[in-house]
């Protein structure tokens, strides 16, 4: 067999180079590749039952404006960036608090009921303080804690410095902290 | 509850959020995406799109009113430096013009050449707070 099929896993540059020729194939691709992590970013952020429409619209915002990526970050935190927008754009437009569903909130591997429900009941207060937070803060520390991103990265994407990034990832984790100790 | 560490928090933020990229049907949202993506943008879009396109011709606009707003505050500053020019004593009375207005005309004129009242001592609201002594007071100051 000498006959090499298409390469099974372009990365991701060469995904939305092919959707700047207007390959639509590539754009659902690259959907597939990073719905979730998005689904997830927006989940946490406070989304609640719009994650779908979100994560489709943050989508479709990117493939829109794929001219505005430069490839300073990844495609992934590009689209994160773009989530984040989207979810405060919903939020100015119904005015209201974050809806997040507490059921949303699983808990890893808790095998006894009684830690499972300290630990759900730990995830639930968690992910409402998460949506209180101040955007940026909620935004650097989902993406550093949740998405394991470096402080450059999330800097590039936020559009701050990272000795800024730095400080809002501190300043959420002190007042998490503090809400999940009360 | 025990209290817990930042490594506590960051484990919990970790797992937020998984049932909800669980449950998300992602090739419904790549097919949705790739038909928005087909059909004609929306108005403000193509709105937006036209703005765009006419940057040129905005950024001429602006380079216009740039030098219009430039050249008002040019003539308006140059205009100020002159009235600030030390003027021999009884310029005001040699401009009878100046010292025939009343009050109103006065705060008329201070208004126009961007006056406020705090060279006044020991006044702190605006011109129209100023008796006709005090506002002749402040034009002779002005007029050195």
């Amino acid at each position: 067999m000498t006959g090499r099929g298409p390469d099974p896993s372009p990365p991701d540059e060469d995904l939305v180079g092919a959707w700047r020729r207007g390959d639509e194939a590539a754009a659902a691709e690259l959907v597939r590749r990073h719905a979730r992590a998005v689904a997830r970013f927006l989940s946490a952020a406070g989304a609640g039952d719009e994650v779908e429409d979100l994560v489709q619209e943050s989508f479709y915002r990117a493939f829109r404006k794929i001219e505005g990526f430069r490839g300073g970050s990844s495609f992934r935190t590009w689209v994160l960036a773009i989530a984040s927008n989207a979810l405060k754009d919903l939020r100015r437009r119904s005015r209201r608090r974050p809806a997040v569903r507490l059921e949303d909130h699983d808990v890893p591997g808790a095998a006894d009921p009684h830690q499972e429900a300290v630990g759900r009941e730990l995830e639930d207060r968690l992910a409402a303080a998460i949506s209180r937070l101040p955007p940026m803060q909620r935004d650097v520390f989902l993406l550093r804690a949740q998405q394991g991103l470096e402080y450059e990265e999330i800097a590039r994407a936020l559009g701050t410095s990272v000795g800024a990034a730095r400080v809002h990832y501190h300043h959420a984790l002190h007042r998490l902290k503090r809400v999940a100790e009360e | 509850m025990a209290p817990l560490s930042e490594q506590d928090i960051e484990r919990l933020a970790r797992g937020l959020g998984r049932e909800a990229a669980g449950r998300l049907d992602v090739e419904r949202v790549a097919a949705r995406v790739v038909a928005r993506l087909r059909a004609p943008a929306p108005a403000a879009e193509r709105r937006l799109s036209w703005v765009w396109w006419r940057a040129p011709l905005l950024l001429r606009l602006a380079a216009a009113l740039a030098v219009i707003v430039g050249g008002s505050l040019t003539l308006r500053s140059a205009f100020w430096s002159a009235s600030r020019e030390p003027a021999p004593r009884g310029a005001v009375a040699s401009v009878p013009w100046l010292t025939d207005l009343s009050a109103e005309e006065l705060v008329e004129v201070f208004d126009s050449l961007a006056v406020d009242a705090p060279v006044y001592p020991g006044v702190a609201a605006g011109l129209q707070a100023l008796d006709e002594t005090e506002l002749r007071e402040l034009l002779r100051r002005l007029e050195g």
